[in-house]
């Protein structure tokens, strides 16, 4: 599998079961970087594919927090079933 | 019944199987409590058609999917054992290995029978068992049929399967099919406004494709054989309806054969928009590489709409080549697109499988039908 499939697999799997599913449960790019060993930039790049996809948003605030859309649950939830 | 997939969180087949059966076990009389995972905007609890939906909130979580899985089983456990003291529960009924944990220990816990539904395995999704969680969840599937009183399995190919690969006395295992609720088909549709909305215009041959973008759905295959199809029909468009974390790959592949022009990929759409796009579709293809049942060839097929479908699970079982539908290879482009050309080469092939097709529905895959062979199960499980 392509490594940034793999990544961005990762990315939304992580993001769904840490229950990241509404802005007020959405986590840090920091937390994400040490759950995932990634660099700040690789990350930044699959998380604004994945914004750009709709199934990232950003909490609207500058709380810098990341959260599913339902769109994004839903295309997590594609890789378990 | 315990289920990790319910409306609006609708990814795969289960999720509509469990909405449909709950509904049709309540219209024989039978009292359903579903407990499912939260969804974002979704209430916690709300009753559908007489069904009552409670909805588990996931208070901890953990990056870890096997982790997470067994801690949203303790949530659903922990609810479902609560409900119980006030409702008085006979059976519990659990879907596919996801929520499996949960119903083992409601089975321990409370003392009732648990019937196991099996929609897929996953050494059937896999193609083996290939890493650490793979065994782990078909040790658990293991352990759910070792568990239940009862099992249903979407298939007679998944049966067969399951008997092979757990060891499942005969007698305790029961295929049962999807169903389909012609009713849902049945609206009224503006064919004009779904054109419009999706891109397409009324001189195209639309080759509608459905489901979960994920590798065992195939669709890449189906892209790969879309220019073959398009050499033959040149206004031929492919319509895939369904979102996953494949969706960026498929775009991909369009790209690479020369086809993304040709392809609308409409992610998750209102089901009215759905109907809407079986009514119109040419052709409905379900080019999937491992499908226990196929629910989507089964709705085109109510629709008497022509279905080419990988001749594999379930799908082998439901169609009947050249009589109600097509089968390929699966996963391979040029059978696919065999299989399509023939349908939009000849329009009185196309209307005389998709007849057939419609007749069969009516007859054997009605929900009301699938609801009391589900009783049937139960009954046997309870000892009645």
């Amino acid at each position: 599998m392509d490594p940034s499939i793999r990544s961005l697999k990762s990315i939304l799997s992580i993001l769904n079961n840490v229950g990241a599913i509404d802005e007020n449960r959405g986590v840090t790019l920091e937390y994400l970087m040490v759950v995932l060993s990634m660099s700040r930039e690789e990350l930044t790049s699959i998380i604004n594919n994945l914004i750009q996809l709709d199934y990232v948003s950003k909490k609207a605030d500058d709380s810098e927090l990341y959260y599913l859309t339902p769109r994004g649950v839903l295309a997590a939830s594609s890789i378990y079933s | 019944m315990l289920t990790w997939e319910y409306p609006p969180r609708v990814v795969g087949g289960i999720s509509r199987h469990c909405y449909e059966l709950s509904r049709a076990l309540v219209r024989k009389g039978v009292e359903v409590v579903v407990v499912t995972l939260e969804f974002p905007e979704a209430r916690s609890y709300e009753k559908v058609d007489g069904v009552e939906v409670y909805r588990v909130k996931v208070e901890i979580g953990n990056p870890n999917f096997l982790v997470w899985i067994l801690i949203f089983n303790h949530f659903m456990e922990k609810l479902s054992g609560d409900l119980h003291w006030s409702k008085k529960f006979d059976l519990i009924h659990v879907h596919d290995w996801l929520t499996t944990i949960a119903g083992i220990s409601l089975k321990h816990s409370i003392r009732l029978n648990m019937v196991l539904t099996i929609h897929s395995t996953e050494i059937g999704r896999s193609g083996g068992l290939f890493d650490p969680d793979s065994f782990t969840k078909d040790s658990i599937e293991w352990w759910g049929t070792y568990e239940a009183a009862q099992v249903i399995a979407v298939s007679s190919a998944l049966r067969r399967e399951i008997i092979e690969h757990f060891k499942v006395p005969e007698d305790k295992i029961t295929a049962i099919p999807n169903g389909v609720d012609t009713s849902r088909l049945e609206i009224e549709v503006d064919i004009n406004e779904v054109e419009r909305k999706y891109g397409i215009s009324s001189n195209d041959k639309i080759v509608l494709s459905v489901g979960r973008l994920t590798s065992q759905k195939g669709f890449q295959y189906l892209i790969r054989a879309f220019p073959l199809i398009l050499s033959k029909h040149p206004s031929a468009r492919l319509v895939i309806v369904g979102d996953g974390w494949m969706r960026g790959e498929l775009e991909r592949i369009a790209i690479e054969t020369g086809v993304r022009n040709r392809v609308v990929f409409t992610g998750f759409i209102p089901d009215k928009d759905l109907v809407a796009l079986l009514k119109r579709a040419d052709v409905i293809v379900v080019p999937s590489v491992y499908e226990p049942f196929g629910i989507t060839a089964l709705e085109g097929m109510s629709l008497g709409k022509p279905i080419v479908a990988s001749r594999i699970g379930g799908l082998a079982e439901i169609i009947q080549h050249e009589v109600n539908g097509v089968h390929v290879f699966p996963g391979d482009p040029s059978s696919i697109a065999w299989g399509v050309n023939r349908v939009l080469e000849d329009p009185d092939f196309a209307r005389r499988i998709g007849e057939n097709a419609r007749k069969i529905v009516k007859t054997k895959y009605e929900w009301n039908i699938i609801a009391e062979k589900t009783i049937e199960v139960y009954r046997k499980a309870l000892g009645w």
